[in-house]
């Protein structure tokens, strides 16, 4: 089964690491111990329509690196990235933003998208996205690490896409 | 273990403590074949690597590093390091691993695999990081009450140029209107009367300005901290004060030497016995300056015998411009000498307190206790 490497970045606090354990895990902790250095996780996509299975091989990585992580060994041959915001702090979201870009210049052609996290908290009234967040052709998916909300599918549409274009 | 260096032809210890380091999980190795299949292990801390599977089955970080890897083979310095990695793997408990990868120059590749810092080791970390952030955002809340109490001396300020200021400015203009009719009508006597007055509020205006300016300039600026021989200070102040006839200053108490703000204290104290001074309503008067060291602070107080100060008005007197005595009357000062006590009290890090109520006993005293940082008995002390 072929396997790709996924970067999860974003801000410290954003989910990252409960994203990541909701998935493979199917847990959400609700003490909170922040990521020092980075943690790695295996998680098997199954086959869909046009799509072989595949693994992921998902990186979450520490807040703290900021835009030093492009230069850091631990993002060689990644495939994509998944770049996480929290939806209660507006300044993550322009963080995610200049992850994002920080990321498709690094390492272009690759896949790269946005979750913003913690749905359950805001229900409905998500602050206002940034601008580079909302340009066409931007792919931008609104999880909730605690309950589940979109979780899979964020990850689902990821492979996906790394399939297509590899 | 002797102290003896260890050999080749001596390696017995180091074979001993490297099996017995590997046994307690502090490190693993695992050889690699070209193909990067696992051909042996070991080592505790790898037991979970297979034999026979491709090394990225149980070292999942090192997918996507398999062309880095292979290409070490051509290079005997080369080595390909991840630091800190955390493998999750399910039903397995691994450790946070440093794994290095080096060409064994036979072929194959082989893995360093050590434990890297704990968990433990990383909540201790960050237990340090998040005092620091506490004592960060402490201090962001004492620099936000230093912006409050700011923005509130901004709003006395706006007070005191829209209400004070104007006063003079009103008074020209009433005064100029009087002086054209005193023209029109012939009345030059009046008219040069009215023009003295003018002249008499634009100086008053000025003055207001310059002392204005003067107070707003108080513990803005670096106040040089030093060790100030108070005795001497005083002294000197009790001598430059002019004082009338009948109106008695004197000295008492212990007055140390005191690491300080020395422009600041001076200003304060200046201002206070001038004030007694200029308030008191004798001859005879008697104005008493003292000091006294408190637990960690020195304590100067400034009494008089004078008319003292209804309790109603301590805290207003202390407001730039705003003096009990009125404006036309002789001792009446500016109104600042308070204010340019209390600023400096602040810059001193110094409270500041009124004491009088003339409907129980005459006079008035007033205490500024300094936070001392270092102090020494001085040579002139009683």
């Amino acid at each position: 089964m072929a396997a790709y490497k996924v970067m999860l970045l974003g801000e410290i606090g954003v989910g990252k690491s409960s994203l990541v354990r909701r998935l493979v895990l199917d847990r959400f902790d609700i003490d909170y111990k922040p990521t020092i250095g980075v943690d790695v996780y295996r998680y098997e996509v199954p086959a869909d329509t046009g799509r072989p299975a595949v693994s992921l091989i998902i990186w979450d990585t520490d807040g703290n690196f900021g835009e030093a992580i492009f230069r850091h060994v631990y993002m060689k041959e990644a495939a994509a990235a998944l770049v996480v915001g929290d939806a209660t702090r507006i300044e993550t979201l322009d963080t995610m933003a200049e992850l994002g870009a920080g990321f498709r210049d690094a390492f272009p052609g690759r896949h790269w998208a946005y979750i913003v996290n913690k749905l359950d908290l805001v229900g409905e009234a998500v602050a206002a996205l940034p601008e580079p967040l909302t340009r066409p052709g931007i792919t931008l998916t609104r999880t909730s690490a605690l309950t589940g909300h979109n979780v899979q599918a964020a990850f689902h549409q990821a492979a996906a896409t790394i399939v297509r274009r590899s | 273990m002797a102290s003896d260096e260890i050999t080749p032809s001596k390696a017995a210890p180091l074979l001993a403590a490297g099996r017995l380091l590997a046994e307690r999980g502090g490190y693993g190795l695992v050889w690699l074949d070209p193909g990067l299949v696992v051909t042996a292990r070991y080592g505790r801390l790898v037991d979970f690597v297979e034999i026979g599977e491709p090394v990225t089955d149980a070292l999942l970080p090192l997918i996507g590093l398999e062309a880095e890897i292979r290409a070490l083979a051509g290079n005997a310095d080369a080595v390909v390091e991840l630091p800190a990695v955390a493998i999750h793997l399910p039903g397995r408990e691994i450790p946070r691993l440093n794994i290095t990868a080096l060409s064994t120059g036979s072929g194959e590749t082989l893995l360093l695999v050590s434990r890297a810092i704990t968990r433990a080791d990383l909540e201790a970390q960050l237990a340090a990081h998040m005092r620091a952030r506490l004592i960060a955002e402490s201090e962001l809340r004492a620099k936000s009450r230093a912006l409050a109490l700011a923005n509130r001396d901004l709003e006395d300020f706006a007070a005191i140029i829209s209400h004070d200021l104007l006063a003079p400015l009103r008074a020209m203009r009433k005064l100029t209107d009087d002086a054209r009719g005193d023209i029109l009508r012939s009345a030059d006597e009046q008219a040069l009367s009215r023009l003295d007055d003018i002249a008499s509020q634009s100086s008053r205006m000025s003055r207001m300005l310059r002392e204005l300016l003067d107070y707003a300039s108080v513990g803005r600026k670096d106040e040089v901290v030093a060790e100030v021989d108070t005795r001497r200070l005083i002294e000197d102040i009790v001598r430059s004060i002019p004082r009338p006839e009948g109106i008695a200053l004197r000295i008492e108490g212990h007055w140390p030497r005191l690491e300080v703000a020395g422009a600041a204290l001076d200003l304060a104290l200046r201002n206070l016995v001038a004030n007694a001074v200029k308030h008191h309503d004798g001859p005879p008067g008697l104005v008493t300056v003292s000091a006294a060291e408190g637990e960690g602070c020195v304590s100067f107080a400034v009494a008089d015998d004078g008319p003292g100060i209804d309790p109603r008005y301590h805290e207003a007197i202390l407001l730039p411009f705003r003096t009990l005595a009125a404006p036309d009357r002789a001792a009446g000062g500016s109104g600042l000498g308070l204010a340019f006590v209390k600023r400096a009290a602040e810059a001193m890090g110094a409270r500041f307190e009124v004491r009088s109520d003339p409907m129980s006993r005459r006079g008035a005293t007033f205490v500024l206790t300094v936070p001392r940082r270092r102090s020494r008995p001085s040579a002139g002390d009683d």
